[in-house]
């Protein structure tokens, strides 16, 4: 008893003396008040990549909830200051492309104009494109004590923009080589009624996965004695992540920002960031570039961008930082197989949810496992992708 | 005919009026008493007798035609201490003072006395009339006489003042309470030990009343204003638990409505947190100063911002009093004397803050004895030491503390904390010297530093440095004065070390030189003057960055340092109009100038205003007085943050083109009754309070490093309003307190775009609006060794911003604001309980030990300090922090020797 209690009260002092931004904070459950007005979201960004551009229309919802509602035909166009008018389609609900293929030029002014299905008009202020230096590099790098935590860290070095100082969000994908827990040389599939081992078809054990980017990542050059950016940290991988057990791969974009559009990201980032829990940012509504043309006091939210792109893609192993022989986590887990008899297994197989591992004999008994620890493919594509690079 | 005179004599004056005199004409210029009296012995047959040294030596003219001898002697001895007497053989003996009874009626003092057998009659030269203090065991009461009783002083009210100070050490003993027995008057002596009193004419019981000091009582007979200077013997034995002896009638007799005073000695019992006594942690128990809330730094006066209050030590500035964000208060409580806050009527001699004033004291060192004190709690230790330089005359009082929360840190298993820091220590010296009976100097030293990191790879460091000079000087009875300078500092230090090429550090530092001088004049019985002029220098360096080590890229930038001089002049005049009316109305004029670098893109302005100070109190019986107070205010100085609550690395920044002043007007009224002979105080105070200017800033504005600061900014207006209620017991083995508020402060920011509109221009609650206010405090002393006490406070939860909902954006989820602050937290109470256990108390020991043993929290209460709302792997989660979330004990050892 007296030891628990001495305990607890070092632990609370360690919490209230290290201003750790974990220690005495808990998840609570939130929800939004009874009258809740949807307000309208726009997430547009043209680039100066030749490509069907893109603008996603949504609406606020509530806390609860878990999916944004789409904003469902709505006339989208993209004006410029020569003229041209570029109209959008509803491909997906919501999402809306370019009907022709078009790129933001260099100098040119560009405005987003919305007119929702019940005649609401929304326009954004016009906006210039933003240009975006060449990423000189983006390398990994093995970092010990971060913050206490150990991994590898996706570094970006930029190139000088001619333009002084430099404003730029990027966002990435990562694509990483997984593996099946579990190898398997041959299938058991089931024939009028009968179980029977064939060879296996399908290329089950090497698959490759991506994702993308969630958090809001900036950079400016402002208080920089250059105006490239170095040393900037897209990811951080903590040691164990299985993102990186074999090879991993990153394409990292980078868009030029204006000014007004870096401090509208830095602060979107700082509001849901908390960085102390002893002081508090004030939040308030995070204003874009987008209004309402009939009423100026509606709530808009998100932002329109014309920005160039600039891309750079890294590779590293997991032998570049790790020995070899070292653990490997695998993206699937718990994996464990289990003995079965025939009629047992075949109801098994016939259900989806576990596959056949290995025969002990031909003709049973078998080896029955979890789907997902022999087949890679329910965790991402067999096909190796275009841009991957073996060691 | 000089003739001796060596008699006492014990006489009734009334008998003089029956004598019929001789008449006589003399007209003389420029000459002594004794050539006048001369003058009439050549031109009557009438002798005098008196002691030569009795006649004063100024100067006289006049002249007289064919006038009774008596209405002569009446006239020109009008401006001295002596009355005459016809004897019967028609001559005449001059007597100093009055004569008095050779016995007193038996029941005159009450029926307790016993008739002296002897009455002493001081005859010491008035004015100046020095009472050393005897160790008089006897049960008789001397007798001290000022002025001479004549037929036109038998009636009516003088002036009593002077100065109580300690006879071992020499320092004056503050907040002493001077009370006449069975008249309903009495006074506390202020910071310097000085007191003042209106007493009717006669015979008073003078008495102080303290536990801490021995007891004082004297027969004093009036018959002019004068002065009396006391010595008394501190008593060091003193067991009792919190003391608010001190402040007895104090509640009903100030003009000044929202004056409350703490005193160190009072808090000693009050349970601790992590084993710190501290005095401004005591203050937030008396309604109407609150924080934030736990782990917040700042005070919340009357609805104010935190950066409206002018927080003195010594008369210097101390910009941040808080260590750990406001864990543990800066000031070092062995040290302190004494805080006095002005949340109402602030007195014209401070300004430069809108909502309230912490004038807190650092004691005086002993300059009889060499002492100290010492602590040792869980997290902090404290040493004090008093040490008496020249005996008599200065002493030096140097006190240090220090936390060892490093060395827990370091050794506590868990890893994440392996590489974090957190520290403070802080240090006062404070020197007073003696120089002679009417002058003295003191010196204060003071600096404080933290440092601490919430990431690894960057060290925040704050420091506060102020230094003091003060020179007091006491003309004559009348004039007092104090030439004080001081210099306070205050800056932060930002250093990043990270692993690649960015590695830098910042900073940002304020100071200011500020010379003041206040003067204090007593006109007469009904008027006093305070009035003096103070000039102040800021410095400001607004934030500067540099790389560290060849590699980095950080550009070096510094933002040119911005300079402005605040200046005031100022007058009141305390104005008794009746018994029962006590005006006190001020005025003081303030201005400020800019003397910024060029290059800023905001320019230099100039402002200035009259403020005024008016308060009143009138007795509606003895102990019920009714208060009301005007007042308002300037502020050239502003903290720029955008977090909810103040951080230490809050920046400062002095008005220009685009920021304009803060102003701020406040009305209060109460009702303040003492009853059971002052046993219990009670008041009643209600305010309401309007404020221009006061800044908000745009959503997401980078604040640090930004040279075009008043781009971010907005100004807005704030309202404030609260009624308070304060119930104190202040005697016996259960005292303590009872104080409840009702206080709304709102905002309003209504811009010109909806971007700078929050909550459509409305008023709406500010983010330290808590309406509901609940304290208590209480001792119970069981034995003389032990004593318990416990603090229980109650509060509305804070207003916070919620989203109103969530929206999908670059490729999560986020969350929108809109309305500010139309959530609350959840309620907070804490109950907090300690027991002291006094060591035994053997009058001849070396040493004096007492054990604090406390429980914060001990209902293990989650009282949520804030709610906010975070994205992390794209989804949005609310979260709820807290500091103090289970019961912490702590015990601590403290020791005076």
């Amino acid at each position: 008893m007296k030891s628990y209690f001495s305990r607890r009260v070092i632990y609370f002092i360690g919490c209230v003396l290290t201003l750790s931004t974990t220690a005495c904070v808990e998840p609570i459950d939130f929800e939004t008040e009874e009258d809740f007005d949807s307000a309208l979201v726009v997430e547009g960004s043209i680039t100066n990549e030749l490509k069907h551009q893109e603008v996603k229309i949504t609406r606020t919802y509530r806390f609860e909830e878990a999916r944004p509602p789409f904003e469902e035909n709505a006339t989208v166009m993209v004006t410029d200051d020569v003229g041209n008018q570029y109209a959008f389609e509803e491909t997906e609900p919501g999402i809306y492309l370019s009907q022709e293929e078009f790129q933001a030029v260099q100098g040119r002014t560009y405005q987003l104009e919305i007119e929702t299905s019940d005649g609401s008009r929304y326009s954004s202020v016009p906006t210039v494109m933003a240009s975006s230096a060449a990423i000189q590099e983006v390398r990994p790098v093995r970092v010990e004590g971060n913050n206490g935590r150990d991994g590898v860290a996706l570094v970006l070095d930029g190139n000088a923009s001619p333009e002084g100082n430099a404003y730029y969000r990027y966002e990435f994908i990562e694509t990483f080589e997984i593996r099946s827990p579990y190898f398997k040389s041959q299938d058991l599939i089931v024939v009028d009624g009968e179980l029977v081992l064939i060879d296996k078809t399908k290329e089950e054990y090497t698959c490759y996965r991506t994702e993308y980017s969630e958090n809001t990542i900036i950079a400016s050059t402002e208080q920089l004695s250059e105006d490239k950016v170095r040393g900037l940290t897209i990811q951080f991988l903590e040691v164990g992540d299985p993102k990186m057990s074999h090879r991993y791969s990153i394409l990292v974009k980078q868009y030029g920002l204006n000014p007004e559009g870096h401090r509208f990201y830095e602060t979107l980032k700082n509001l849901s960031e908390s960085e102390s829990i002893f002081s508090q940012i004030q939040p308030g509504f995070l204003a874009g570039n987008l209004f309402s043309i009939d009423n100026p006091e509606e709530m808009v939210l998100g932002y329109f961008s014309v920005s160039e792109v600039t891309t750079k893609r890294a590779f590293f192993s997991f032998t570049d930082f790790f020995d070899p022989g070292a653990t490997r986590p695998p993206l699937v887990a718990p994996c464990v197989d289990v003995l079965y008899d025939d009629e047992l297994t075949r109801e098994l197989v016939l259900s989806g949810g576990f596959r056949f591992y290995l025969a002990v004999t031909p003709t049973g008994p078998y080896r029955i496992i979890r789907a997902s620890c022999v087949d890679c493919t329910l965790s991402g594509s067999n096909v190796v992708p275009e841009f991957w690079i073996e060691d | 005919m000089k003739k001796f005179l060596g008699i006492i004599f014990l006489y009734v004056l009334q008998t003089v009026g029956a004598q019929e005199s001789e008449k006589v004409s003399l007209a003389y210029e420029n000459r002594t008493l004794e050539e006048v009296l001369e003058l009439i012995e050549e031109k009557t047959d009438i002798h005098f007798y008196f002691i030569q040294d009795w006649l004063p030596e100024t100067p006289m003219s006049g002249e007289f035609n064919n006038q009774p001898v008596e209405v002569v002697l009446s006239e020109i001895l009008s401006e001295t201490l002596l009355n005459f007497h016809f004897m019967e053989d028609g001559n005449v003996i001059l007597t100093k003072n009055i004569l008095v009874y050779s016995e007193l009626p038996s029941e005159f003092f009450g029926p307790e006395e016993k008739p002296e057998p002897k009455e002493e009659i001081q005859t010491e030269y008035q004015p100046l009339f020095t009472q050393n203090k005897t160790a008089n065991q006897s049960r008789e009461i001397e007798t001290i006489v000022i002025g001479k009783q004549s037929r036109a002083n038998s009636s009516g009210y003088f002036s009593l003042s002077g100065r109580i100070t300690a006879s071992e050490t020499g320092n004056p003993i503050s907040d002493l309470a001077v009370v006449v027995e069975d008249r309903n008057i009495g006074t506390v002596t202020d910071a310097n030990g000085y007191y003042s009193l209106r007493l009717p004419a006669g015979v008073n019981i003078f008495e102080t009343k303290s536990l801490f000091t021995e007891a004082f009582k004297k027969r004093i007979v009036i018959y002019s204003a004068g002065e009396l200077n006391i010595e008394l013997e501190e008593n060091l034995e003193h067991l009792d638990a919190v003391m608010l002896e001190g402040n007895v009638a104090r509640n009903v007799e100030e003009a000044n409505t929202g004056v409350s005073q703490i005193n160190v000695k009072e808090i000693r019992n009050i349970p601790l947190v992590l084993g710190e006594r501290d005095i401004l942690k005591v203050a937030t128990t008396l309604p109407g100063v609150s924080t934030a809330g736990e782990g917040a730094a700042g005070f919340n006066v009357r609805g104010g911002k935190a950066d409206q209050n002018l927080i003195i030590l010594d008369d210097a500035v101390i910009y941040n009093p808080a260590h750990f964000f406001g864990m543990f208060s800066a000031l070092n409580p062995f040290t302190s004397g004494s805080v006095d806050i002005y949340k109402g009527h602030i007195p014209a001699q401070y300004g430069g803050r809108l909502s309230s004033v912490f004038d807190i004291r650092t004691r005086d060192a002993s300059i009889e004895k060499f002492g100290g004190e010492a602590s040792i709690g869980p997290v902090t230790s404290n040493l004090t030491l008093d040490i008496p330089i020249l005996k008599g005359k200065s002493g030096l009082l140097v006190g240090g503390r220090g936390t060892y929360s490093d060395w827990i840190l370091k050794s506590l298993e868990e890893e994440s904390l392996k590489n974090t820091t957190a520290s403070f220590f802080d240090v006062v010296a404070k020197y007073n010297h003696i120089l002679d009976e009417k002058s003295e100097i003191e010196a204060t030293g003071y600096f404080s530093k933290d440092r601490f990191s919430i990431t690894s790879d960057s060290i925040y460091g704050y420091t506060n440095r102020l230094m003091t000079l003060r020179y007091n000087r006491n003309f004559d009875s009348r004039n007092r004065g104090s030439l004080i300078l001081t210099n306070s500092d205050y800056g932060f230090d930002i250093n990043y070390d990270s692993q690649f090429d960015n590695d830098f550090r910042s900073g940002y530092s304020i100071n200011e030189t500020e010379a003041k001088l206040n003067m204090k004049h007593r006109l007469n019985e009904k008027h006093e003057f305070d009035y003096g002029i103070s000039s102040k220098m800021y410095l400001i360096h607004p934030g500067e960055i540099e790389p560290i080590g060849a590699e980095s890229l950080v550009e070096a930038m510094n933002i040119p340092l911005e300079k402005g001089l605040e200046s005031a002049l100022y007058f009141s005049d305390s104005y008794k109009v009746t018994e029962k009316l006590l005006l006190d109305g001020g005025l003081r004029y303030s201005f400020f100038t800019g003397l910024g670098a060029t290059g800023n893109s905001d320019g230099d302005a100039s402002y200035g205003g009259l403020e005024g100070r008016f308060s009143g109190r009138y007795f509606l019986k003895p102990d019920l007085s009714l208060k009301a107070s005007f007042n308002n205010t300037f502020q050239y100085i502003h903290t720029l943050t955008n977090n909810t609550t103040m951080s230490p690395i809050d920046l400062y920044k002095l008005s220009s083109e685009q920021i304009r002043p803060q102003e701020g007007q406040q009305v209060s009224l109460g009702l303040y009754k003492n009853f059971d002979q002052n046993t219990y105080e009670v008041s009643v105070e209600s305010y309401f309070k309007r404020s221009q200017n006061t800044l908000d800033f745009r959503v997401g504005s980078q604040l640090f490093l930004n040279d075009q600061i008043e781009n971010e900014v907005l100004q807005g207006e704030g309202k404030a309003y609260g009624v308070e209620l304060l119930i104190k017991k202040t005697k016996g083995n259960l005292n303590g307190w009872v104080g409840y508020s009702y206080n709304r402060s709102l905002l309003k920011i209504d811009g010109d775009t909806p971007e700078d509109r929050v909550n459509n221009g409305d008023f709406f609650p500010s983010n330290i609006d808590k309406p509901h206010d609940f304290s208590f405090v209480g001792n119970y002393k069981f034995t003389k060794r032990y004593s318990m006490s416990a603090n229980f406070v109650y509060q509305t939860g804070r207003p916070v911003t919620v989203p109103l909902g969530k929206y999908y954006f670059n490729g999560s989820e986020n969350v929108y604001y809109s309305a500010r602050n139309e959530y609350r937290i959840p309620d907070y109470f804490r109950l907090d309980l300690s027991l002291n256990i006094e060591g035994n108390h053997r009058i001849k020991k070396l040493a004096h030990s007492f054990w604090n043993i406390s429980v914060y929290n001990v209902l293990g209460r989650n009282n949520p300090y804030s709610v906010f709302f975070v994205t992390d792997n794209g989804e949005v989660q609310a979260m709820q922090s807290s500091i103090f979330s289970i019961p912490v004990p702590t015990i601590s050892y403290n020791l005076k020797f």
